[in-house]
């Protein structure tokens, strides 16, 4: 008996530890990153350029590049804008548009449903860069090319949002909907008025990958924007106030934020929307 | 982190981000350092000297001085005669010093006496002397000896015995007569040297307390027009052609243009006006202009051999965003106001002027007036 509690507690030791390791390891970017952007550029340069060991503390702690990077340039601030924008609509339009076609795909009966929905995973599993020039050119046929709605538009028909929202959508009895449509016949109504309602941490955890996944773009306004001043964050954060790396520090924690926080704002329906879609 | 605080934080973040977006401008203008930028200017270069001490030179200048060395110095115990001074003949210019006077006059009456005693005492001797030969030439037994008796006979006749000379004793004699002359002179002026001619006094070259030897002049007078001379502080040479130079001169009254001749090695001679005194000037003043047109910018634009220009160009907003740029130049002659640039500026530059502090290369700036 007491060699086998004693074994399940000694693998737990070593599952922890591992999971600690791990965690350590993949929070070191972002502690880093947070620690550097209250260095100096001068000891940026001596910790990084130099090629001297690591140091974890700034030897001396300064608010600097963070004053340089919102004060001393705009374009940080009007890139910020940018990004939020481009976001928010995109989130705005995949949401709406997930749900519709994830509530067709999942209740709906008609001829060739199932093809559709291997198409969009098929269109799912392949990397972005496949369809990145198609998209070039439609939206070049289109007149979109170097406007934001060249990235919102594929972004807000992103197959992703279908699919985790059908995967939802299906858990769902069909008794519900058999009472909805009692009380009426239009499908837009019983989408709106008992369907979402009851898909809320679905809605919000698409709603929270499509917002990381469009904050984060840096291969669509490569290709698809002309013009600087129309880039996003991700794009331009390399080269705010000509590339100074503190600066490029404190870009990437303020960058950081408005992820981080949306997942904080929505954290207990992520966890259930992830847990229910058995992905 | 619960809900509500995720909340206030998110809210909190967004209003941040927007007020800074309306104000971080506002703000960031208000740190930034002001600057005054101008173009450089065409102009001559024009230097402007006020000078307080000069010296004098005039035309017919004389010293006033003892015709005889003394044997020993003679203490000045006051000085009249101040430069610039008019003096009239017979006004007095140094007093000495009546016991050493009287000392110096006794020996000097003594060396007359000595000098005199010793010309007696060759005489006396250069008589005899030739009496003698004389003599011995007429008992000469030998044409040999009657050639060396001719040739001694010759030397004395010479005025030269026992290697001294009657001319130089007799000179020796004369210079004692001399100094006790000047002496009685000096003593029956009260032991006060007084000027032996009206005129201004150009320079005193004793002062109270030095030991005068005689010989060397105590001061100097003129009595034509009078030159002042002065030194200008890196004043330019301006014997090369086509430099404009102006003086004046400053009384008690009035100020007065004068002739200024051109300046060499730093000094200007400028002719002391008619009817001004010299003792009246108070202080000269010298404008000089160069005679070519440079690019000028002023001297606070320039810090070593570098200057900052400033520099626009459109932000990210279409705002003008102005910065500095170190240059370097070569600056040539300086005025004290303006200095000239001969290379590293155009015409179109615009140079930083006055900044509220320390300048560094690609620094944002705000401009405070724009010529």
């Amino acid at each position: 008996m007491r060699r086998q509690k004693a074994a399940p507690r000694v693998g737990k030791v070593w599952i922890q530890t591992a999971c600690a390791v791990v965690t350590a390891l993949l929070a070191l970017p972002l502690l880093m990153t947070l620690l550097s952007s209250f260095m100096s550029a001068e000891e940026l340069s001596v910790v990084y350029a130099e090629g001297e060991s690591f140091r974890w503390i700034p030897y001396r702690a300064t608010a600097e590049s963070y004053f340089r990077l919102l004060f001393a340039s705009e374009t940080y601030l009007a890139t910020f804008w940018n990004s939020m924008g481009i976001a928010a609509a995109s989130t705005a339009l995949q949401t709406g548009i997930s749900l519709i076609v994830g509530y067709a795909l999942a209740k709906c009966r008609f001829r060739g449903r199932d093809a559709v929905f291997y198409v969009y995973t098929l269109v799912m599993l392949a990397p972005y860069q496949v369809t990145l020039l198609p998209n070039y050119m439609l939206m070049k046929d289109l007149g979109l090319y170097n406007s934001w709605w060249a990235l919102i538009l594929p972004a807000a028909f992103s197959p992703l949002g279908v699919f985790l929202m059908r995967q939802f959508l299906l858990e769902m009895p069909d008794e519900i909907l058999e009472a909805a449509h009692m009380d009426t016949s239009s499908n837009l109504r019983v989408l709106i008025r008992v369907v979402a309602p009851s898909v809320r941490p679905a809605l919000l955890t698409v709603a929270a990958l499509s917002f990381a996944e469009c904050w984060n773009m840096v291969e669509q306004p490569l290709v698809l924007l002309e013009d600087a001043w129309r880039y996003p964050l991700s794009l331009r954060l390399n080269g705010l106030s000509g590339g100074a790396m503190d600066v490029r520090f404190s870009g990437a924690v303020l960058a950081m934020l408005p992820a981080i926080l949306l997942y904080f704002l929505f954290e207990n329906e992520l966890t259930e929307g992830v847990r229910h879609m058995k992905l | 982190m619960n809900r509500k605080r995720a909340i206030r934080a998110t809210v909190a973040f967004f209003t941040g981000m927007l007020l800074l977006t309306f104000c971080s401008r506002t703000i960031y203008r208000s740190t930034l350092e002001t600057v005054e930028a101008q173009k450089p200017i065409g102009g001559v270069l024009t230097y402007y000297y006020t000078v307080r001490e000069f010296s004098l030179e005039g035309d017919g200048e004389q010293g006033e001085y003892l015709p005889a060395p003394l044997s020993r110095p003679l203490t000045v115990e006051r000085v009249y005669a101040t430069p610039g001074e008019y003096v009239e003949a017979g006004e007095s210019i140094a007093s000495f010093s009546k016991p050493e006077g009287e000392y110096i006059l006794s020996q000097a009456r003594a060396g007359l006496r000595d000098a005199t005693a010793e010309y007696e005492t060759w005489k006396l001797q250069w008589t005899a002397q030739k009496a003698a030969l004389e003599e011995e030439m007429g008992k000469a037994e030998t044409p040999r000896e009657a050639e060396r008796l001719q040739e001694e006979m010759r030397v004395l006749l010479s005025g030269v015995l026992n290697g001294q000379s009657e001319e130089t004793l007799l000179q020796k004699r004369a210079e004692a007569q001399s100094a006790l002359s000047a002496l009685e002179a000096l003593k029956k002026a009260d032991w006060t040297h007084r000027a032996s001619a009206s005129g201004t006094v150009c320079s005193v070259a004793v002062k109270k307390g030095d030991g005068y030897s005689g010989l060397s002049p105590i001061a100097r007078i003129a009595d034509g027009g009078i030159t002042l001379k002065a030194e200008l502080t890196g004043a330019p040479d301006t014997r090369e052609q086509g430099w404009k130079q102006q003086a004046s001169v400053q009384t008690n009254a009035d100020i007065y243009a004068a002739n200024v001749r051109d300046i060499r090695d730093g000094f200007a001679e400028i002719r002391l006006p008619e009817g001004v005194r010299a003792s009246d000037v108070l202080e000269i003043r010298v404008r000089l202009d160069s005679p070519y047109r440079a690019a000028l910018v002023p001297n606070e634009a320039l810090r070593a051999d570098e200057a900052f220009l400033l520099e626009a160009s459109v932000g990210d907003w279409g705002q003008t965003v102005y910065t500095v740029r170190r240059v370097a130049v070569t600056a040539g002659g300086s005025d004290g106001q303006y200095t000239e640039i001969t290379e590293g500026l155009r015409s179109s530059d615009r140079v930083v002027v006055r900044s509220t502090a320390e300048l560094s290369d690609g620094q944002t700036v705000s401009i405070e007036g724009y010529k």
